[in-house]
């Protein structure tokens, strides 16, 4: 065994003091700076170098993270779900944002310069969350999710967020808590491939589908809401609603799945399910009075979208084994 | 934004890759460099504030390579790190600038 040989073994066994996740992540490159920094012919670890990495594997092991209480798959799903909620929201916010904005301005006029000034402010950041999410600016993505809840929970109603199911406010919190508790959107990049990317915005078109639809063709009269016109209403803008989205949908569960690593692509569906539960239990339990067009929207589109995902991901799990998935090179988590 | 002061090795660390990315031991010698040789990173100390600045999002891994069969990674400052670096220079700054000025007050008080 020659010089640098012996010195390496050395310093690989003093990397034991480091948690096997940094020896995983930065191991080998660790030992690549100290050799680099090792004078000619040096054998042992100098006395100065052992105390450091002692004391670094110290420091990383009792120092507390954020996410230190979740295993690796998670810490993985919620980074990718800080972004990747984000965008789903931000993608249908801004077609309808620019929809009513258009619709406003062709058939009522302008509308009041102080509404508008709000509901811009509040729609440019729900469309730049994502992005400020990139930037590692997390405090000022969150606000566009947790400003409607306090200002709703004070106020009871608002224009955009409607409260009748509850489901855009939970994935408002979930996004929310993605930023807190995650290790962000850094390590969401290094795990999802351009084509995560690509399910993840396709979800969010989804999302925009019964909009689009409801606006091209608007609702007559009011839906009277008995709990089963979803499944035997008949009403045909309904039905190619559910159906174009749920095929949109069930495309971006598979992209998801096919694209993220194994255990992050099914948690993260697990977690898109979340919102779904207040337009469910509103449907067990009949709800009340009638639906205009955006309560048709809210009730309907949500846990349809869900259901789909949910059905593909059930699916597509039994045969996990065959699918590839392709993160990207540098991702070095589980599911690699 | 920190809401104390940087710690010297952090400071000097994120001063080192505002110049761009840079590997582990390229940053350990631009810190020497950059502090005169008084300041002597470790790879113990290096790894330990990388892992924490890539935690708080202050760093970010740039490209690797392979050179000589070993992984050479680089890093390199984000956004985030920019501002955070930008604040501590501006903190140091005003406070250097009051030490500056009362020195010189105390030097004019013994004339």
């Amino acid at each position: 065994m020659n010089g640098t040989e012996a010195l390496e073994r050395r310093y690989r066994r003093l990397l034991a003091w480091y948690p096997a996740e940094h020896r995983r992540i930065h191991g080998e490159e660790m030992i690549g700076v100290l050799l680099a920094a090792a004078s000619g012919g040096q054998r042992r670890p100098r006395v100065a170098d052992t105390l450091d990495l002692i004391r670094g594997g110290l420091r990383i092991r009792l120092t507390p993270r954020r996410y230190d209480g979740l295993d690796a798959g998670w810490r993985d799903t919620l980074a990718v779900a800080s972004i990747a909620i984000p965008t789903m929201i931000a993608i249908p916010y801004a077609v309808i944002f620019g929809w009513t904005i258009y619709n406003r301005l062709s058939v009522a006029g302008p509308p009041p310069a102080a509404v508008l000034a709000v509901l811009t402010g509040f729609l440019l950041l729900i469309a730049l969350a994502p992005v400020l999410a990139l930037l590692g600016l997390r405090r000022t993505a969150m606000l566009p999710y947790v400003l409607p809840v306090l200002f709703l929970g004070y106020f009871g109603g608002g224009p955009l967020v409607s409260g009748e199911d509850g489901a855009f406010f939970l994935a408002f919190l979930i996004a929310a808590v993605t930023f807190v508790v995650s290790p962000g959107a850094p390590r969401a990049v290094k795990i999802m491939s351009a084509s995560a990317w690509a399910a993840v915005c396709g979800i969010g078109l989804a999302l925009c589908v019964p909009e689009v639809l409801v606006r091209l063709a608007p609702l007559q009269r009011p839906i009277p809401f008995d709990g089963s016109f979803i499944w035997f209403g008949a009403n045909r803008e309904t039905l190619v609603m559910i159906t174009t989205m749920a095929l949109i949908a069930v495309g971006g569960a598979i992209g998801l799945l096919r694209t993220l690593p194994s255990p992050v692509g099914r948690r993260l569906l697990a977690l898109l399910a979340v919102p779904a539960y207040p337009g469910f239990l509103t449907l067990a339990t009949g709800g009340s009075g009638t639906f205009g067009p955006f309560g048709v929207v809210e009730a309907v589109y949500v846990p349809t979208v869900v259901l789909a995902c949910l059905a593909a991901a059930l699916i597509l799990q039994s045969r996990r084994s065959d699918l590839p998935r392709r993160p990207p090179d540098s991702y070095t988590g589980p599911g690699r | 934004m920190t809401k104390h002061g940087l710690q010297e090795p952090t400071f000097l660390i994120l001063t080192a890759l505002a110049a761009g990315p840079q590997h582990g031991y390229g940053i350990m010698t631009d810190v020497a460099q950059i502090s005169g040789g008084r300041v002597r990173l470790r790879a113990g100390t290096l790894y330990a504030a990388l892992d924490r600045l890539s935690g708080e999002g202050s760093v970010d891994v740039d490209r690797e390579e392979i050179v000589g069969g070993r992984l050479r990674r680089y890093y390199r400052i984000t956004p985030h790190g920019a501002g955070v670096l930008a604040a501590e220079a501006e903190r140091l700054r005003a406070n250097a600038a009051v030490a500056t000025r009362r020195l010189r007050t105390l030097a004019e008080g013994t004339a």
